[in-house]
């Protein structure tokens, strides 16, 4: 159809024209179709009346919303695995870190201590108990250990230079 | 009863002692309108009695506001249309219902309707008017069976005249090949 032919054809297009462009169409009893429940009109007025005064929020059309639902769960799902992952996995992981970081934190420390400070740090006490526990496992004792060396003539200062 | 004019009504609003009393009748004066309005949309009589309650109270929620520009009665067609297509836009997002299924639903709620007083024929039509989309299917409603102006339907919808006119050309030729088909 011609644009200029369309267009008149709609300025004109009334209920009137319905039988040429529609006639199965015109045929049809025009009625109302759709009724309400017995007193429905009746009651409404009544209804918004009680329902403004009460200050009653606007109904809300509720239906569960799944998207929302859907993307909830993926989300708490994506949490969960995350943190059973990371709680899991942590022993493994982060042991050989301590373990070395402790190693080289050793290393690191002691070769900085001087070893006269070290031994300024040992009490007596530490000692005894050192060389009581040497006795202990060898079943030797200090004094027989200075009888060998004076009777080997072995000079306590070359041993102390020795060792 | 007298039946007050939109304007009578509106002046009786605005005053807070006759408030209620304008409300009420303004409910009951275009109660029925509205509901067949809505009611050809949605099909099924409750998503219409809340879509319908729904409208009642924005109206006086939003009454006093109203600057008259347009016509009272146009005013509240539009909010009944906006409320209509965003029920149905809700129901179909929510469901993740495609268009078509929508209006198959609709179609098939039709049929078990007890309150549907059509014949065979009726119920052909119907279900071709449903075969429209959405905002074809309220320019063919406005027109064919509450004889809206176009001027006013332009003002209840926000569409142009001329593209109204084309509109309901095009939904009266498809509904005569459904029903000549079917």
């Amino acid at each position: 159809m011609h644009p200029r032919n369309m267009k008149n054809e709609l300025e004109d297009f009334e209920d009137e024209n319905l039988e040429k462009l529609a006639p199965s169409l015109s045929k049809i009893e025009k009625k109302e179709l759709f009724a309400a429940p017995e007193n429905y009109f009746e009651k409404l007025p009544g209804q918004m009346q009680d329902k403004i005064h009460a200050n009653v929020k606007a109904p809300v059309y509720w239906v569960p919303n799944y998207k929302l639902a859907f993307a909830a769960l993926s989300v708490t799902l994506i949490l969960f695995s995350g943190i059973y992952y990371f709680t899991n996995n942590t022993g493994t992981i982060a042991e050989p870190q301590t373990s070395e970081l402790i190693q080289n934190y050793d290393s690191e420390y002691l070769s900085s201590v001087d070893e006269s400070e070290l031994a300024e740090q040992l009490d007596d006490e530490v000692l005894e108990n050192t060389s009581l526990q040497i006795e202990k496992n060898n079943g030797i004792s200090n004094e027989e250990i200075e009888d060998y060396l004076l009777s080997n003539n072995i000079d306590l200062t070359t041993i102390s230079n020795e060792f | 009863m007298e039946e007050y004019s939109d304007k009578e009504l509106l002046i009786k609003f605005r005053e807070e002692n006759t408030r209620s009393y304008a409300y009420n009748l303004l409910v009951k004066k275009y109660q029925k309108r509205l509901y067949t309005h809505i009611r050809r949309m949605l099909i099924d009589h409750d998503d219409t009695n809340d879509v319908l309650q729904n409208v009642w109270i924005k109206v006086w929620n939003n009454l006093l506001g109203f600057k008259e520009e347009s016509q009272l009665f146009t005013w509240l067609y539009r909010i009944a249309t906006n409320e209509s297509l965003s029920f149905l836009k809700k129901k179909r997002t929510r469901f993740f219902i495609p268009m078509v299924d929508v209006e198959y639903q609709l179609s098939k709620s039709l049929e078990d309707d007890n309150y549907f007083r059509g014949d065979e024929i009726q119920l052909k039509l119907q279900k071709a008017i449903l075969t429209l989309p959405e905002k074809q299917r309220l320019v063919f409603n406005m027109k064919y069976y509450e004889n809206f102006k176009y001027e006013d339907m332009s003002k209840v919808l926000g569409t142009s005249v001329g593209a109204l006119k084309a509109s309901y050309h095009i939904a009266v030729k498809k509904i005569e090949e459904f029903v000549v088909k079917n």
